[in-house]
């Protein structure tokens, strides 16, 4: 579905991504592990073309993303939900109204199917009663369920997950996989997770990939990854999980 | 197309000439940038009765912001106009004229200037540093995935809102201006208030009134363009924010200055 063709990308001086080659498909949870300074959001990036690539290729479903332009971009993204690290909530806006943002603005639906729509999705994700809250009134572990509902709302193809639990205690962490797992079998489509974490990644994960220093070091199950004698491989793991 | 607006700073040189090279590719890309951004929010005003709201909002935010500031300036500016103006008037005995001068100046040149460097300072700079926090904290990336573009979404009814308010505010800065040039005359220079009034009336006509009002609307897109490019071009966390404030302030005023004359002398 969505297939990296060795993309290369470049921010301020520094090569982000090596020639990276990735194929992500169609259901399932797809998780792309690597340390912080990767090269994991950048890829994430690429796929909703808030990045281009200096070179190669972002192609989803065979057609070359960077074509896309005006509506047919906007067709595009609209098969996407997007977590963001911080859940990038609009500032000035209540939770209901900052989910509320993509169906009023996208879509003819009228204010009480919306505000229906806003209240089912803020349940899925245990937000229920929080509809009148500011952002800057919600705990990391809220915004970032905020941030999933809004993601949701409009009941995408894929949904893109930038550090779900970064920045968030064990027990929400563990909260947002559970939500996360509880979607995926909900919805049904893809997700593309990008993580560090590596608890998360073994749980909700049915292929991973690793970048290291801007290159694909590993792509396969959870198994393989766990069996893997790669020593950086090795080292990410027993640095989260330690050896008993 | 591509709804991202990025500014383009190029690599710095130890080279002295290449450094000059550099500051001025890097500033006429940026104005491109600029004023395609400000083009773009134009294409959007027929759609501004779908944020009204925000239009709103924003009319409220660029009077509130600078209302007491604009009436503090207006009024001295109109108080040392009066003051310098007529104590040489009043040795030649002349010191009744001293309206034409205040309102002259006042609508040609200081209600529109004074009116636009307080909304620079006050409003431009809160422009920049709001969609600035917005750009770091990943907020306009996600209206641009949600498909909602931020020129049409943000940048639009900010500068109509400001369209509509600078002169507004303008009108307001002479008014108060000639006021208090009014009160200098009479409390200083002895000038009965009848005669101020006269004066300050007699020569003023319909050009002067509009030219003021041009440049009002002029003023309007400058502070309001620059301070939401700056804003949504803003890179680099909280330090890029503040460096997107003070770009904001320091190309207003100097825009503001440089577009100011060239506006006077087609007109005069």
């Amino acid at each position: 579905m969505i297939r990296f063709e060795s993309v290369s990308k470049s921010l301020s001086g520094h090569e982000v991504l090596k020639d990276v080659s990735l194929e992500i498909g169609r259901g399932g949870v797809h998780t792309i592990l690597g340390p912080t300074g990767s090269g994991k959001t950048v890829m994430l990036r690429h796929i909703v073309r808030l990045l281009d690539a200096d070179e190669g290729r972002v192609t989803f479903d065979g057609a070359d993303i960077c074509g896309f332009s005006g509506r047919e971009l906007e067709r595009y993204r609209s098969r996407f939900g997007y977590l963001f690290q911080s859940g990038a909530l609009i500032a000035w806006m209540n939770v209901a109204d900052n989910v509320a943002l993509p169906l009023r603005e996208k879509t003819r639906m009228g204010a009480a199917e919306i505000a229906g729509k806003v209240a089912e999705t803020l349940e899925l994700v245990g937000l229920s009663g929080c509809e009148g809250k500011m952002p800057d009134e919600l705990s990391g572990g809220m915004r970032k369920r905020a941030g999933l509902a809004r993601a949701l709302i409009t009941k995408p193809e894929v949904l893109l997950l930038d550090e779900p639990t970064s920045g968030l205690d064990p027990v929400m962490s563990r909260k947002i996989d559970d939500v996360v797992k509880s979607l995926c079998g909900a919805l049904g489509g893809t997700v593309v997770m990008v993580t560090h974490d590596l608890i998360s990644a073994f749980s909700l994960s049915d292929r991973i990939s690793m970048i290291c220093e801007g290159s694909i070091i590993f792509g396969g199950d959870v198994a393989s990854f766990r069996a893997s004698a790669d020593e950086r491989i090795v080292e990410f793991i027993e640095s989260q999980v330690p050896k008993s | 197309m591509r709804m991202t607006i990025e500014a383009e700073y190029l690599p710095e040189s130890d080279n002295l000439i290449a450094e000059l090279g550099r500051f001025v590719l890097t500033n006429i890309r940026n104005s491109g940038r600029g004023l395609m951004m400000v083009f773009e929010a134009f294409c959007f005003f027929p759609l501004f009765h779908r944020r009204w709201q925000e239009l709103v909002r924003q009319m409220f935010m660029v009077s509130i912001k600078s209302f007491g500031v604009v009436s503090l300036v207006a009024l001295f500016t109109g108080m040392i106009l009066s003051l310098q103006a007529g104590i040489e008037l009043r040795d030649y005995g002349q010191e009744m004229r001293v309206g034409t001068l205040v309102s002259e100046s006042m609508f040609r040149e200081m209600g529109p200037f004074m009116a636009a460097l307080i909304l620079a300072a006050c409003v431009g700079s809160a422009m920049a540093a709001e969609l600035g926090t917005m750009a770091v904290s990943e907020e306009l990336s996600a209206l641009e995935i949600m498909s909602v573009n931020p020129v049409y979404y943000l940048v639009m009814p900010r500068i109509l809102a400001m369209m509509i308010m600078c002169p507004a505010l303008t009108i307001y800065t002479n008014v108060i201006g000639i006021i208090g040039g009014g009160a200098v005359a009479h409390s200083q220079l002895g000038v009965e208030w009848s005669v101020y009034y006269d004066y300050a009336t007699m020569y003023l006509d319909m050009k002067e009134i509009m030219v003021g009002l041009l440049k009002s609307v002029v003023f309007a897109v400058i502070v309001s363009g620059v301070g939401c490019y700056q804003g949504v071009a803003t890179k680099g966390g909280a330090v890029g924010v503040g460096i997107a404030t003070r770009r904001a302030v320091v190309i207003s005023f100097l825009l503001i200055i440089s577009v100011g004359y060239f506006i006077t002398r087609s007109f005069y």
